[in-house]
Parts: C-alpha cells; sequence; structure tokens
C-alpha cells in the first residue's frame, strides 16, 4: 500500500428534516476506493431512498470490477426521473482512488469536486460527456501524498440562500473559505467537519437544504492496534501483552481491566482521570506507550452508535467514545486484538444491561469500520 | 497535614451503578476542602457486583449513595482538622 485515504464526512439534514436526503457511501476493494456521494431531489425520506440507491448502485458494481462509464450507464439508465420537474431524481459523484494515487472522477450534476494541492484549490473539469441524456463530466489524474479532495453536495454551495447570503455560498465561496479560514492541515474529519460549520453560520443555523462534505486526504497508511478485553487464558497475558507492543504501530487499549493487565504486565502505572467529560461516558486513562486508554464496552457501544448513525461530530470532543472513534478513523490498517475471557462480575448482580456482548460488538465495529475503508483484521485471544 | 486516600471506582460495573454521582460529591468536597483529599481513579475495586464502590483510607465503601459518601467523608476530614488543632 503506497497510500492511504484519510476520509471525513460531515453533514446535516434540512431544517426539519429528520433523515438526510444526501447519502455518502464508502467502499474498499482490494487496491482501490470508491466514494459515492449522492443527492436525492428534495429532502426527507423519498430523497434518502433515491440517493440510497444510486450510492448502493454505484458502490457495488465499482466495487465488482464493473468500470466507472458503465456504472455511470446503468444509474442514469435505471433511475426515474420526476415526472413534474422532469429532472433526474439524483444526482451523484462517483470516484475511485487506488494505492498508487490513480485518481479518476465522475460527476453528474453535483458541485465540482475540488482537489487542494498545497496552497492551490482546483475545481477539477474534465471531458464531458452526454450518457442518457445527462451531462456526466469525467476526470483522472495522479494524486500525490498531501493531496485533498473535497466533494460537496449542492446544501454547500447554496448555503446562505434564505439567510445570510442571498446568492448562497457558491463554489468561489468555498475555495475562499478554504483558503483562508480552514486548517488544512488538520485529519480529514476535522477539515469535513469545519466546512460543516462555516455553513451551518451561514445559513443562520437553518439550513434550507441537506449539507454534506467529504473530505479525503492522502497520506502514508498510518496502522493501529486496539486491545479489548481480557485473554481467554489467564497465561496468555504476558505473550498478548508483548504481541501488542510489538511493531511499529499506534495502540489504544479498551477496558479497563484490560488496562490494568498491561500495567502489571509492563510494570507500568495506569492514570486514570476522574473528570467526566460526557456523563454517559466513563472516564479514560492513560498508559506509557499507549495513545489512550478507555473503558470497554459502554464506550464501545458508544463508538458503534456513533459509527451507525453516518456522520460524526468529534472535533473538540474529550470524552472517551469520541476520543476512540476519533483514534480510529485516523488509522488506515486497524487490528483489533478482543480477549474472550468474560469479567465474571459481568455475569452477577442486577447490573442494568448484559454486559457480556464484547465480542459481537466488536465484530459489528470491525464491519462498520470497513465500511469507512479501513483495512480491519480481527484476532481473538 | 496528611491528605485522606480516596480511590473512586470508575470501571463499567460503578459507572453503571452510578460512580458519576459520586465523583461529583469528590469534586465538591473537594473544592470546599481543599488540598484534604487525594483522589484517585481506578478501574476497578474487585467488588463489582456490589457497586459503585470508594475506598477511603483503606476501608471498602460499597453500595454508597452520594449523600452518604459526602457525610462520611466530611467527618472525616472535620475529625482530621481536630486531631490537628
Ligand atoms: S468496576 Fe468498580 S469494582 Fe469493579
Amino acid at each position: 500500500m503506497k497510500f492511504a485515504l484519510d476520509t471525513g464526512i460531515a453533514g446535516l439534514a434540512k431544517k426539519g428534516e429528520e433523515l438526510c436526503g444526501d447519502v455518502v457511501e464508502i467502499k474498499k476493494g482490494q487496491n482501490s476506493t470508491v466514494v459515492v456521494l449522492s443527492d436525492g431531489l428534495g429532502s426527507g425520506v423519498k430523497a434518502n431512498i433515491l440517493a440510497t440507491l444510486t450510492s448502493k448502485i454505484a458502490a457495488n458494481l465499482l466495487a465488482k470490477g464493473v468500470s466507472l462509464p458503465e456504472v455511470v450507464h446503468t444509474i442514469t439508465e435505471t433511475l426515474p426521473v420526476c415526472q413534474t420537474r422532469k429532472i433526474a431524481y439524483s444526482t451523484f459523484t462517483v470516484i475511485q482512488i487506488d494505492e498508487e494515487g490513480r485518481f479518476q472522477a465522475t460527476q453528474v450534476d453535483n458541485p465540482p469536486v475540488l482537489l487542494v494541492r498545497k496552497s492551490e484549490i482546483i475545481p477539477l473539469t474534465g471531458k464531458v460527456k452526454n450518457i442518457a441524456g445527462r451531462n456526466i463530466m469525467e476526470t483522472s489524474l495522479e494524486l500525490s501524498e498531501g493531496d485533498i479532495i473535497i466533494l460537496v453536495s449542492d446544501g454547500v454551495t447554496h448555503a446562505g440562500i434564505g439567510a445570510l447570503l442571498p446568492l448562497g455560498l457558491g463554489i468561489d465561496g468555498l475555495i475562499k473559505i478554504l483558503g483562508n479560514k480552514i486548517n488544512l492541515l488538520a485529519n480529514a474529519q476535522e477539515i469535513a467537519e469545519e466546512i460543516l460549520e462555516h455553513c451551518e453560520t451561514f445559513s443562520a443555523l437553518e439550513p434550507g437544504d441537506d449539507i454534506t462534505v467529504v473530505v479525503l486526504k492522502l497520506r502514508k497508511p498510518v496502522r493501529g492496534i486496539m486491545l479489548s478485553g481480557p485473554p481467554l487464558s489467564e497465561k496468555d497475558d504476558s505473550l498478548v501483552v508483548e504481541e501488542f507492543f510489538a511493531g511499529e504501530r499506534r495502540r489504544v487499549v479498551c477496558g479497563g481491566t484490560t488496562a490494568n493487565i498491561v500495567a502489571r504486565e509492563r510494570q507500568v502505572n495506569l492514570a486514570v482521570d476522574y473528570f467526566y467529560d460526557d456523563p454517559l461516558i466513563p472516564p479514560t486513562g492513560s498508559l506509557p506507550g499507549v495513545d489512550l486508554v478507555t473503558e470497554g464496552i459502554i464506550t464501545l457501544t458508544k463508538v458503534v452508535e456513533l459509527l451507525e448513525k453516518g456522520a460524526v461530530h468529534v472535533k473538540n470532543k474529550k470524552d472517551g467514545a469520541s476520543r476512540l472513534l476519533k483514534w480510529l478513523l485516523e488509522c488506515d490498517e486497524i487490528e483489533l486484538m478482543v480477549g474472550l475471557r468474560v469479567n465474571p462480575a459481568h455475569m452477577k448482580g442486577d447490573l442494568p444491561f448484559h454486559l457480556g456482548l464484547r465480542a459481537t460488538l466488536l465484530q459489528r465495529l470491525a464491519g462498520l469500520l470497513s465500511g469507512r475503508g479501513k483495512r480491519v483484521h480481527i484476532k481473538w485471544v | 497535614m496528611e491528605k485522606i486516600a480516596v480511590e473512586i471506582c470508575v470501571g463499567t460495573s460503578c459507572h453503571l451503578y452510578g460512580a458519576l454521582d459520586l465523583a461529583q460529591v469528590l469534586e465538591e468536597v473537594n473544592m470546599k476542602y481543599p488540598e484534604r483529599l487525594e483522589i484517585i481513579s481506578r478501574t476497578c475495586l474487585g467488588n463489582c457486583d456490589k457497586g459503585p464502590n470508594v475506598r477511603l483510607a483503606g476501608k471498602l465503601l460499597e453500595r454508597i449513595t452520594p449523600e452518604e459518601l459526602r457525610n462520611i467523608i466530611i467527618q472525616l476530614v472535620q475529625k482530621k482538622e481536630k486531631e490537628n488543632e
């Protein structure tokens, strides 16, 4: 793997709507990643369904090796056109980036894709083709390390209409903000959230359309390992801890008992906070050589919940779940080392939850992270 | 003056049993009587099914409520103060 993609997604539904009519789908294939941003006509449930259809069809076909033009053809031919407004039910952008940095984009009516290279911000243009009555723009180029690709739905370029910007932010406005106001050295998720915040402000906090921002940053692959749960057999403790510290990678420990085992085996001190940044999430701790120590099951459940929601807000959040999620999103290749010893204390007493679900929970987490383009490997210990 | 060691468990079980409320009591007492308490967080005190747990000056207090904890700690702090007078 020469390059990895740091991905960030931030979004907001139109004011008063539960569901967002923009849908982002990221699929990681053998050597390439496909990202689809689709915007369904209107907002709410119908828009969401149409956008979901578009994204899923595109991502799945591409992942199966169907070529980009064929996929676009299939979608434009299959999806309905609105009878009254005579416009297609969804607009979309599909991009494909491989591990060598080769980039291809197909844009169907969405705002232009932006490329940030060093300090330059360039809207991507390319050949325009007409497929099934729609104008389709194709671009291909070679990306290099540090390049950033930004996809937005028209909720971004229209931000401010009816509020602070009568003509909307527009693509030029977005470029200006990117150049002047946004820290492009931050990670992809932070950049996406910052763009979203600006749009929210222009809309006076009442967005008139669904807003979605996808940020992709090319970087060297980051490897990480998470240890969660004590090993099934106690005599494996030292071996597992040794393996956890082997190699050059980032590390997190997820679980109080697990953290105690690591501290004991490494003969180091485990420091735990008693400050609650979020009353629902137990405090975090620290261990030398480990990026973050969190509580186990409750924190993991929250991380899974946040990932299932789609768009995440972790910027400036200090609680264990948000920090763990941020850490996970920063990694490209993640090994989950999952201990299967059940904490006997979780099995008795009158605790409000059933807590013996670590394995299931981590499987769900692995699935969600793969869905974000991460390469995930679970090792049961 | 020697500080009173208070170990509060913030592990999963104790969290579910309400460790947050105990942490708030400790904060509050710590503000009122600065420099008297040495607060240490623990991830488990080995008594999970009888949480929330606090170990105060070496003594384990199980199923402790915030009110009880507040009273016990304040009494202890005041007793220490008297001894030192
Ligand atoms: S979690 Fe508090 S005693 Fe075990």
